[in-house]
């Protein structure tokens, strides 16, 4: 998970391992943390839950009771990739190969998630926000766990692919409602080279709702949508234009609300 | 380097293995073990598919190195003399066109039935999800894994 190129760690395989197939990486030394068990495991306490780096994504779609305040990523990893990749990849394995169209990468920044860093003096905490700017990594840092503060209201986490198994995102979006801190994280991921946090979209929804009983109606869920679109700077791949990134952010966006927030949802009492 | 792997029950020490080679390749071009399938090398087309220590993996991105537990493949669940309740059931169903992705469906299916032994056909379906065929359309795979279940549910 140190992005040094060489020693290179192994954490589950299925993106380093299609690189090294593929010849686009070719390391002298791997290092396998498959049997360190200081990076497994989950706790969760008061209000975080700590999760081991080397945590499958099979683990986490199980729904471990140490998880159940965090849905978003139960669902996340039980959508992503294939059985067999979701059996060997892991969520620090996620975090450390950090590609731009990485599921797990875009709901941790909408968790606000912290890293867990072990270093060669000791350890630190880094924003992931932070670890996607390679300059702030360390380059022998090894992640050990992810911490994520459990957030007082809705989660949402939607994507959208050209089939549902085994194809990388057109776009997702991440949506976490904290009602009780009075503040909206919606981040955009798939889309660009790092996950994009819409902020102004973010803004826009703080003001609006009425906190003491936070409803989305149609209109605030469409704008919220529009204003998350305008905020996306998109790329094109062969498959996937700019423009349709930009929509697909949009209309997800818009939907994550709905879900969230929505009058149905609210008056099921999901927010 | 030189690798000491169990594949099927049978213990292998594999001498002249590239550091950074997959374990698809080395069952195939190493140990001649040529049931695994290999094509896109990315884990996206499950033909490579085993079990590893009794988990589903997909072999093209094992780094061969760190293998310590025990292989099965295909040719581990059953053969053609004696095949697996799946094996059988692919056959009787027509569910074997060109062949080339029923190694790996046989271990996606014979994994998810040992988790859930009375799948629906979204289970199936969704175990199945990771193994691609260009023949069959899935229909008659998908029928035969379903088959098998209830056979095992009745015996």
């Amino acid at each position: 998970m140190a992005h040094a190129d060489d020693p290179v760690l192994l954490a589950g395989g299925t993106d380093l391992m299609v690189a090294v197939n593929g010849r686009r990486r070719n390391p002298g030394t791997f290092v396998s943390l498959r049997h360190a068990a200081d990076l497994t495991g989950l706790s969760a306490d008061v209000d975080t839950v700590r999760i081991g780096a080397m945590t499958s994504y099979a683990e986490l779609a199980a729904r471990p009771p140490e998880l159940a305040t965090l849905p978003m990523l139960a669902d996340l990893a039980g959508r992503l990739g294939t059985p067999a990749q979701r059996n060997a990849g892991t969520i620090g394995g996620g975090v450390g190969s950090a590609r731009w169209n990485g599921d797990a990468i875009a709901a941790l920044v909408a968790l606000g998630a912290r890293l867990d860093l072990v270093t060669a003096t000791g350890s630190r905490e880094l924003a992931i926000e932070d670890w996607l700017d390679r300059e702030r990594r360390g380059g022998t840092d090894v992640l050990r766990s992810i911490l994520v503060r459990v957030p007082t209201g809705p989660q949402v986490w939607l994507r959208v692919a050209e089939r549902a198994t085994a194809a990388e995102a057109s776009a997702t979006c991440a949506l976490v409602v904290d009602v009780q801190r009075r503040t909206v994280r919606c981040v955009i991921g798939s889309v660009a080279r790092s996950p994009i946090r819409a902020l102004a979209a973010e803004a826009l929804l703080t003001d609006a709702l009425d906190w003491t009983r936070p409803v989305a109606g149609a209109a605030l869920c469409r704008d919220f949508g529009r204003a998350v679109r305008r905020e996306v700077v998109a790329r094109t791949t062969y498959r996937v234009g700019a423009e349709h990134r930009r929509h697909l952010a949009g209309v997800l966006a818009g939907r994550a609300l709905t879900r969230a927030l929505g009058e149905a949802a609210t008056a099921q009492g999901i927010a | 380097m030189s690798l000491a792997l169990t594949v099927d029950g049978v213990p292998y020490e594999v001498p002249d293995v590239p550091g950074n080679a997959n374990l698809a390749d080395v069952l195939r071009h190493h140990l001649g073990l040529t049931a695994t399938k290999d094509a896109c090398y990315e884990g996206r087309c499950g033909s490579c598919s085993v079990l590893l220590g009794g988990v589903l993996v997909t072999s093209c991105t094992v780094l061969a190195a760190d293998v310590t537990e025990p292989v099965v493949t295909a040719a581990g669940v059953g053969d053609v003399a004696g095949p697996s309740d799946v094996q059988r059931a692919l056959v009787e169903a027509g569910g074997v066109q060109c062949g080339f992705c029923i190694p790996g469906m046989v271990m996606a299916a014979t994994d998810l039935l040992a988790r859930n032994p009375d799948p629906t056909e979204d289970d199936v379906r969704r175990g199945l999800a990771g193994n691609l065929c260009r023949c069959t359309g899935y229909g008659r795979i998908v029928e035969a894994v379903l088959t098998a279940a209830r056979g095992r549910a009745s015996t």
